[in-house]
């Protein structure tokens, strides 16, 4: 028997269509399954499918047809605030654009997926929300507003809020897209950080090399189908 | 609800810009309505007063040829009382021709004037006879042989308070009665040719015993009355007795009051509507500005309904302080103009008392459709694709 890890996350079938009569179809039946602790970079041209197959893979969308598995767990089958505390707790999702509230400082914005799902801020979280600011290179912009940050920054604080919870799957779409060299570095140092240090699943949109050649996976979408999939080393 | 009041009152106090100008603008909405409120009330009560002050609204009177007038008016007036909930005035009245007549030694004696008498109850007739404003010399009467007149026939037959007056019917009989005071009741024929006095008086001394024409009655609500009639009607259930109301007694006043009040009611609709609409549209947009802050809530595991209920939460203080303050600033700009000229205008002294406790009372629901409007939004909002949302804002 070989070494099968079992599956963090898993896409059978997925089907998802946009516009007025579902005439535009972004994703063609979809099979993929996201092993424990792996980083995956999912390519391909714009229109390929990338970002729509992220989002429904971190429950932003629903599927017309097909299923999405969360640690073995069907999320059709889940429902209200079970799914919802149970999902945030388990996924970690970081968008394209920096997505902050604009009337929360970075700490608060930070610790906001907490307050949501508990109603407050636990104390305990405080001092690791604390660190991983500072491993982010936001020493000294807690109190900051989302306004008084860069773009960079801003996005930077994206990925704090969605590490803060420790979830085990990470979802990014397009983590260094229009950061420079120096943010870009900063975002990847912290990305395989917390990978190496939580085993965390990370899948990520993204048309970077760099990204992609560090990656243990890459899958290239091509007009909303899987064109190609590599594993590193095989 | 405590995690949705957290967000709402953080919304509030982090955009301090925004929420000062929502409330602002709330505030001057709510206090245009109270000040209109307040002046609607005021215009529609002065035409309440001009229309049908001082007129009988309701008239309960004998059918057919009577000498004796209403049967068992006593018990009739009785009945009445306990039947009609919203009575402010009644009085029974007979009228009584005579003439008038000085005595010899009086230097404005020799010719007969011709009078009609009132006699009523004055104490119970409240505004249908507001005798007790309008006297100009003297004071009203009293039970006993007392009589007022009208300043034209005062100053046509020289009369003075304290003078004495012949009266004689038409049979002949005659009786003196005291003028004990003159009045203006801003009508002429009123002025040169009517007199009162007591009831009893007058039945005693033209020996007509417990004989009344009619009885007339005032309402609260003097448009209830056609309402009233019916119900007085059912009550009395005689034969050969007659209730008619201000609508036909006076067709045409009553058609032009119930015309005015409807455009009255109509004004009061519009502006209130247009405060209404107005401000569910304000909050309604400044929850929609928020798309981006509901699809990050979403994305991080907040419920439709908890974020539905953060926005409601977020309209209901906002405009909860707009109509707080829109009634204290409303209430402010009344008591100022009550009390002194303001831009050249006068002080509006004669206007009613605004009422407080019914006024919060109706714009309680202001903050209540705020925020189910608030609500609709935000879950309309929270409904989208929150990628799409925070992409394209």
């Amino acid at each position: 028997m070989g070494n099968i890890q079992p599956s963090a996350l898993s896409l059978s079938g997925v089907v998802k269509s946009f516009g007025k009569n579902n005439e535009k179809r972004a994703l063609s039946g979809i099979d993929l399954a996201f092993a424990d602790g792996e980083i995956t970079s999912i390519t391909g041209p714009s229109g390929a499918g990338k970002s729509t197959l992220l989002q429904i893979a971190g429950l932003m969308l629903t599927p017309d047809q097909g299923e999405v598995m969360v640690r073995e767990r069907r999320v059709s089958e889940m429902t209200g605030a079970t799914r919802g505390r149970y999902l945030r707790q388990e996924l970690g999702f970081v968008f394209q654009r920096p997505a902050l509230i604009p009337e929360f400082t970075v700490l608060e914005n930070v610790l906001l997926t907490d307050r949501i799902l508990n109603g407050k801020v636990e104390a305990s979280n405080l001092p690791y929300a604390k660190k991983l600011i500072l491993e982010a290179g936001l020493s000294g912009c807690e109190a900051e507003f989302p306004w008084a940050l860069s773009e960079t920054q801003q996005k930077t604080v994206t990925l704090v809020r969605a590490l803060v919870n420790m979830p085990s799957i990470l979802l990014i779409d397009e983590p260094v897209a229009g950061m420079d060299e120096r943010s870009a570095e900063v975002m990847i140092r912290l990305i395989w950080q917390i990978h190496e240090k939580f085993r965390t699943t990370c899948i990520m949109v993204n048309n970077e090399r760099v990204l992609a050649e560090r990656s243990d996976r890459v899958i290239e979408l091509r007009e909303g189908r899987v064109f190609a999939d590599f594993r590193r080393g095989l | 609800m405590r995690l949705a009041s957290y967000f709402a009152m953080r919304f509030i106090k982090r955009s301090k810009v925004q929420s000062a100008l929502i409330v602002a603008g709330l505030t001057m909405g709510v206090a245009v309505l109270v000040i209109t409120t307040w002046l609607v009330e005021g215009m529609r009560a002065a035409m309440d007063e001009t229309y049908a002050g001082n007129i009988p609204h309701l008239v309960v009177r004998q059918l057919g040829e009577t000498t004796q007038g209403l049967e068992d008016r006593v018990g009739l007036e009785e009945t009445i009382g306990k039947a009609l909930p919203g009575l402010v005035a009644m009085t029974p009245t007979l009228d009584q021709q005579v003439v008038l007549r000085l005595p010899p030694s009086d230097p404005a004696a020799g010719g007969d004037t011709p009078l009609t008498m009132r006699g009523l109850k004055l104490a119970r007739a409240g505004d249908l006879y507001p005798l007790g404003s309008a006297m100009i010399s003297g004071r009203t009467f009293k039970e006993g042989r007392e009589i007022v007149v009208g300043t034209l026939l005062a100053e046509r037959l020289s009369l003075e308070v304290g003078d004495g007056v012949v009266l004689e019917d038409d049979h002949g009989k005659t009786a003196t009665f005291n003028v004990v005071g003159i009045f203006d009741l801003k009508l002429e024929e009123e002025n040169a040719s009517m007199a009162y006095v007591d009831l009893s008086a007058l039945q005693l001394a033209f020996g007509l015993e417990e004989a009344a024409a009619q009885i007339e009655l005032q309402l609260e609500d003097a448009f209830k009355a056609g309402e009233a009639s019916l119900q007085l009607a059912s009550v009395l259930d005689r034969p050969f007795l007659e209730i008619r109301s201000w609508e036909t007694t006076h067709e045409q006043l009553f058609e032009a009051a119930a015309l005015q009040r409807s455009a009255i009611r109509l004004l009061m609709i519009a502006v209130t509507l247009i405060i209404f609409v107005g401000t569910v549209l304000i909050l309604s947009l400044s929850v929609y500005q928020r798309a981006v802050q509901l699809a990050v809530f979403k994305s991080l595991g907040l419920r439709s309904g908890q974020g539905g209920m953060v926005f409601a939460l977020y309209a209901f203080y906002l405009s909860l302080f707009g109509v707080f303050g829109g009634i204290a600033a409303g209430s402010g700009l009344i008591r100022l103009y009550k009390t002194q000229s303001v831009l050249g205008i006068s002080a509006y002294q004669q206007a009613p008392e605004l009422n407080l406790v019914s006024l919060v009372l109706s714009l309680a629901v202001l903050p209540l459709a705020s925020a189910v409007a608030a609500r609709g939004v935000a879950q309309w909002v929270i409904s989208k694709d929150p990628a799409e949302v925070i992409r394209h804002g």
